[in-house]
């Protein structure tokens, strides 16, 4: 044992290695460059200065990204360097680097390093509804406006290569603006600077105006012609895209599954439906005032609901006032303004037929309003509706994303407000008595519809050679790690059957409020199961992707 | 230069005011870029420094010179150091991201002890010495000095290898210890030490630029070296380059000729081309004459080496043989490269020597442009072989050599008798010791074998049987740690100062530019304390800086082939860009004491470190491989580097969130798309992969690049050594990591 003299002096011998550890002074001891003069060209350009345009764009030019494949060798500096040079979170880089083999005996391998790729007609400006992106007119570059962007995610749909991406902290997206500080000053962006092989240059190219459905940046990539993309990626190697196979081939993730899009659109389409439909009921036979008022205030309640709900798919709400910006190029644009109009006209055709209800006749406020606004405005309404859903599954047709094609949006949307629209309509009516066949007759249309719609979804997949690859790993989503999805539907459909049926029993009885009651849960039920099926779409759609890396 | 002027607002068409379409703001202000000082360019908040100091890379053998941006002295980013010569501005991932890592919660902090419970619980710095010095010295009273051992790195700094050395041998009575250099190096160590006399990689990197033919064996640079790499690409002299590889890498994409060759064929590939080279008198019959030994001996057993016999053992055609062989032969300058595939081997010592044989044949040698050149492993793999005590006596001396030892005792101020007469065991001999309870107790010093040793279940199952275990590391999380009886906290690169070597035997200097978590001491400082404590303070007295035992080192290597004597210290290595040996004191002299040259390679005179002064040619009979795929494990397992993000067992690599995306998180299996269609495993599917002694779980990787008949499993993942057969090359005790039979099938769920 030792003695206590040398415990002491172990302590102090102990306490001034911590102490050591902890002193950072022996760093200044020889060659600190302290330097605090900005140099007139950074250290690095000697490296760079070739890689770099000697002019500016000409009219009818812009910058534009050039890979040289023979050059890369997949070390994914760039995408590091481009991290840690722009100061970016810790999981956030704007570039990706993907690996594809082309051929089976002597295959070839070909790493793609990819940012944004600063496209002639950008879908991520040409979607975004508050005008978050600004494409410079001399470079060409594409550039997000951080403090305008309301988080809405749109423009990851939009853009076919996936370069926008949502940050939580932020509440928005970022992407890639090929430096533009950096190039202003004439430093290289932060991928040319750090590639140990000189892959990627800054290069100046004509505009593209046109490319033809078969040409892509990169082998198994979007076509161009949906966003006229600019990078080059050279070789002296041909590469043959039929022989093409990226890494990452049916090894697709579910997608982000958008719930608060897809209840806000389950509730506008409910709301919309309802309305129409029973305005298109009402030429057949009129129906009372308290009917009326009671569903109008279904479809009012269906739609404020959706609506409400909906902000919450925002990363910063409180900019999206400025929704109304984009309404010259943007399909969500329109639809946030027309179905806030729907909205609002909804409220007045509501109260109105309230006043119908509770007010006699000539009370003051039915006298003062011309019975044609209140026969017309339903319809009025009805069709701004009409229009706002049609926006609505614009907004995803127009991503040109082969699995949102419009003959399958479009359907399945509108099928979504006709299975709805019965089924609230059914439980509206079911509320006064004297309509018993009108409310299982439209209880069980829209549970038939429902069905019918369920068993004809399949054919609404797009057929052609292209995307019927796409539907087979939209498949393999389906039914492996989204199966619990199709089984939540499956049950769901069951139960609107099994209440719808049970109502039915009762409506002849004298249980009309249990009727009621289980018309409701057959309309809750349908709902729910539309709001799966939205879920589904949206988290089973796979679409050409750049080479990227499998996590 | 100015490209266009940056505009604050657009202005064509779009004269929207700030209140509708916010150009500025804070989140735009968050990614607003300054003109960085010191030459930085324009540089984020983040990586905003009021001075800058330069470092080595802690990862590869590369030994990038990384540039530390320094706030108040405390490092808060890096850039590539623009002028370093090894890597000329450029870094990998991993250099990118070497400062991220150091904060990762699993740092080990305060020194952990297993308690009654079992488990690890927080001691103090003075529990955990005492505890250290109690049991081991116990373990040593009951069963002798040598049942206590020690397995160190690659990783650490030469001061600190030295010290671990001379305190665990000269002081603590240790006689067995060794290096996880053992798994990387070991074979190109005994290859060049019984070829050149010396362990003396001769080339400097310039020779990639400089080579008209470089011929990589078993070597995947694109990946495993990228910085090197980027050497090849500047060579301008649009050089052949021939890649042997049984898989189709990057680096066989990129070469004019790929011989895919079957595994383990490549020593009868290599005697084959030798043979044509002689056949062809492509070689330089002066130089083999003057500088070589051996030469008859070989023609005699290269005989039945003919190309046609060769195409039969690789699956190559004669023609692509000796289209390789004759770019070789007729090359001005011709260099072979080769790595982990040719060490990583159970006859990988006479493959290294195979390819040294051809230089040497070819008269490739000690010339711009050639050499038969090993590129390294880990960081300081070089300097673990001239200076950690294991398997060389300190300074690449001989424990078994009574001269040495009293040179080294004299050197160091110790007794002669302190230094144990015996060489040490290697690496799996010390776990076969553990096995057959001789060896009671072991220290692991920033190495993982619980993860990283073949056969791991097996590996596990020994050390479990040690009395007591120390693990020494910077992560608490390691596999062998949370196997360890007693944790002691480690600082990491970045957090200490010292020098590693690298491939091309240029010594860098590394800078302490971070605050150590807790109470995590550099492990300089911890073979300080462990001295104290166990008694043995006097005996290192002179050695309180590592710049102290940089100078022992220097008296040491005088004389030596390895001789540093020349260099001033510190400052000047890190003013040069880091500095090759030799440079003793002799070559600073005759330089008039001014710096080095940047890039210096040996063996220019054609003079040897061997007693005659002529390298030799050795060579072997090619041995069939011991475990072959047969008809219940159909598929031969490659293993090996999986990206340019991942490092050896992870223990850093996975702590950095941004190169976590750049490779699959789960392990990965490339089958060819032809085997996976006889087994009906489909691209992105979870497969089964067994060996006799184990298996693990991967997503299958359907791809053309390895062949039908092989896998290849990365291995950085924790599964792969599951699987992995203990063989070894009988000369350098080496793993032969890259061959063992496996069976595939679609996991059951």
């Amino acid at each position: 044992m030792r003695n206590t003299e040398e415990k002491v002096d172990s302590q102090t011998f102990l306490n001034d290695l911590l102490a050591q550890q902890q002193d950072l002074s022996a760093v200044e001891a020889f060659s600190v460059n302290a330097s605090s003069a900005i140099a007139e060209t950074p250290a690095q350009s000697r490296y760079y200065k070739s890689l770099l345009p000697a002019s500016p764009p000409s009219p009818g030019e812009q910058y534009a990204f050039e890979v040289d494949l023979d050059k890369c060798s997949g070390c994914k500096s760039c995408v590091v360097a481009c991290h840690s040079l722009n100061g970016l979170e810790e999981e956030e880089s704007w570039r990706k680097v993907g690996a594809i083999t082309i051929g089976a005996e002597t295959p070839e391998l070909k790493y793609y390093t990819s940012a944004c790729h600063h496209c002639a007609d950008p879908g991520c400006l040409n979607g975004c509804p508050v005008l978050a992106y600004d494409k410079d007119p001399l470079t060409g570059i594409v550039k997000h406006l951080d403090d305008q962007c309301i988080g809405c995610k749109y423009c990851t749909m939009m853009c076919p290569y996936e370069v926008p991406t949502y940050s939580s902290r932020l509440g928005i997206v970022r992407k890639c603006d090929m430096c533009s500080q950096r190039l202003a000053s004439g430093e290289a962006p932060a991928c040319v600077q750090s590639c140990p092989n000189e892959a990627i240059a800054i290069t100046r190219v004509a505009t593209p105006e046109f490319a033809d459905e078969t040409q892509c940046v990169a082998p198994g990539s979007a076509p161009s012609n949906i966003t006229l993309p600019t990078t080059i990626y050279k070789s002296e190697k041909q590469v043959d895209p039929n022989l093409a196979a990226e890494q990452g081939q049916w090894m697709d993730e579910p997608a982000e599954s958008h719930w608060p899009l897809a209840a806000m659109l389950i509730g506008t389409q409910a709301s919309v439906g309802t309305l129409v439909i029973f305005q298109l009921s009402d030429l057949i036979r009129s129906s009372s005032a308290r009917v009326e008022l009671l569903v109008l205030a279904a479809a009012f309640i269906l739609a404020v609901a959706g609506l409400t709900v909906a902000p919450l798919h925002l990363g910063q709400p409180s900019r999206s006032w400025r929704i109304f910006l984009g309404l010259r190029k943007s399909w969500l644009s329109r639809e946030g303004v027309l179905l806030g109009i729907y909205a609002g006209m909804l409220s007045s055709t509501v109260m109105l037929a309230a006043s119908r209800f509770w007010l006699a006749p000539e009370s003051l406020l039915n006298a003062a309003i011309p019975s044609a606004i209140s026969r017309v405005l339903p319809w009025f309404t009805g069709l701004i509706g009409i229009l706002g859903l049609f926006s609505s599954g614009m907004i995803y047709v127009a991503t040109k994303r082969s699995l949102w094609q419009a003959s399958r949006t479009l359907p399945l949307f509108a099928g979504t407000a006709v299975v709805l629209g019965f089924a609230w309509l059914g439980f509206a009516y079911s509320l006064t008595a004297g309509y018993p066949a009108y409310s299982i007759g439209c209880s069980s249309i829209g549970v038939l519809a429902c069905v019918l719609k369920w068993n004809l979804e399949s054919k609404l997949l797009p057929s052609d050679k292209i995307s019927s690859e796409l539907v087979a790993r939209s498949q393999v989503l389906v039914s492996g790690p989204l199966s619990g999805l199709g089984s939540q539907r499956r049950i769901t459909v069951f139960a609107a059957v099994a209440f719808t049926g049970l109502a039915s029993i009762l409506a002849s009885s004298d249980y009309q409020l249990a009727c009621s009651a289980f018309l409701a849960c057959g309309a809750l039920s349908l709902t729910a199961a539309e709001y799966f099926e939205r879920l589904l779409y949206f988290k089973s759609v796979v679409y050409p992707r750049m080479p990227g890396v499998i996590q | 230069m100015t490209l266009f002027k940056e505009k604050a607002r657009p202005t064509e068409g779009r004269k929207l005011p700030q209140i509708l379409q916010r150009f500025d703001g804070d989140m735009t202000r968050e990614l607003l870029l300054s003109p960085g000082r010191h030459g930085l360019g324009m540089t984020p908040e983040t990586l905003q420094a009021d001075a800058t100091v330069t470092s080595v890379c802690g990862y590869c053998s590369t030994g990038c010179g990384l540039r530390l941006h320094l706030q108040d002295s405390s490092a808060v980013g890096l850039t590539p150091e623009t002028t370093y010569p090894v890597n000329m501005g450029m870094a990998c991932p991993k250099g990118w991201e070497a400062l991220r890592v150091l904060e990762s919660d699993d740092r080990a902090q305060f020194p952990l002890l297993r308690d009654s419970s079992g488990t690890l619980s927080r001691v103090s710095w003075d529990a955990a010495l005492s505890e250290f010095c109690n049991q081991f010295k116990a373990i040593q009273a009951q069963h002798g000095n040598s049942s206590v051992a020690f397995l160190s790195t690659g990783q650490i700094a030469s001061e600190e290898m030295a010290f671990l050395g001379a305190l665990a041998k000269f002081g603590m009575g240790i006689l067995h210890g060794d290096g996880n250099t053992r798994q990387c190096m070991a074979t190109a160590v005994v290859a060049y030490k019984e070829s050149f006399g010396f362990d003396a990689p001769p080339y400097t990197y310039q020779d990639f630029e400089e080579s008209d033919c470089l011929v990589f064996i078993g070597a995947n640079p694109c990946i495993g070296h990228p910085i090197m790499w980027e050497r090849v690409l500047r060579n301008r002299k649009k050089p052949e380059i021939i890649v042997l590889d049984p898989r189709r890498t990057e680096t066989a994409m990129a070469a004019t000729q790929h011989l895919q060759l079957d595994p383990k064929s490549d020593l009868i590939l290599l005697y084959a081309i030798a043979k044509y080279l002689i056949d062809q008198r492509l070689i330089d019959l002066d130089f083999i004459e003057n500088h070589t030994e051996g030469f008859t001996e070989l023609v005699q057993h290269l005989q039945p080496y003919s190309l046609e016999y060769a195409e039969q053992a690789t699956g190559l055609k004669c023609s692509d043989i000796e289209r390789a062989a004759y770019c070789i032969g007729s090359a001005k300058a011709a260099s072979l490269w080769w790595t982990m595939g040719v060490n990583q081997s159970y006859e990988g010592v006479r493959t290294a020597q195979a390819i040294i044989n051809i230089a040497l044949l070819t008269g490739n040698i000690g010339r711009p442009g050639t050499g038969a050149n090993s590129i390294t492993g880990q960081c300081n793999a070089m300097g673990s072989r001239l200076w950690s005590n294991t398997t060389n006596l300190f300074g690449h001396h001989r424990f078994d050599c009574q001269e040495d030892r009293h040179k080294v005792a004299n050197l160091l101020g110790i007794p002669e008798s302190n230094i144990p007469t015996q060489n040490s065991w290697t690496y799996d001999q010390i776990l076969a010791g553990i096995e057959r309870e001789e060896i009671k107790g072991l220290w692991v010093i920033a190495t993982n074998p619980s993860h990283s040793w073949l056969d791991q279940s097996d590996c596990r199952e020994v050390l479990s049987k040690l009395d007591f275990l120390v693990v020494q590391d910077m992560y608490e999380s390691t596999e062998t740690a949370q196997q360890a009886d007693l944790v002691l906290p480690a600082a990491g690169w970045g957090e200490k100062e010292g020098t590693f070597i690298n491939s091309e035997r240029r010594y860098g200097l590394h800078r302490r530019v971070r605050k150590a978590p807790g109470e995590a001491l550099s492990d300089f400082n911890i073979f300080r304390a462990i001295s104290h404590y166990w008694g043995t303070e006097e005996l290192f007295d002179q050695w309180q800086t590592p710049e102290d035992v940089f100078r022992s080192m220097q008296a040491a290597s005088e004389g030596q082939p390895c001789d540093i004597s020349g260099i001033e210290g510190y400052e000047q290595i890190d003013r040069c860009g880091g500095i090759q040996w030799p440079w003793s004191a002799e070559d600073a002299q005759a330089n008039n004491k001014d710096d080095p040259e940047q890039e210096r390679r040996l063996f220019a005179d054609g003079k040897f470190f061997t007693e005659s002064g002529k390298a030799k040619l050795i060579y072997a009979t090619p041995q069939e491989m011991p475990e072959p795929p047969d008809h219940s494990y159909q598929f031969l397992l490659l293993s090996g580097r999986g990206t340019v993000s991942q490092w050896h067992t992870q223990t850093r690599t996975a702590k950095s969130p941004i190169l976590r995306k750049l490779y699959p998180e789960s392990p990965i299996v490339e089958i060819n798309p032809r085997d996976a269609e006889q087994l009906s495993i489909r691209n992105g599917m979870t497969v089964e992969i067994t060996s006799r002694r184990g298996s693990m779980h991967a997503t299958a990787w359907l791809t053309p690049t390895i062949r039908p008949g092989q896998v290849f499993v990365p291995m950085h993942y924790e599964g792969t050594n599951r699987l992995t057969l203990q063989h070894f090359d009988p000369y350098s005790r080496q793993p032969s990591f890259k061959d063992c039979a496996v069976s595939v099938s679609a996991a059951t769920s």
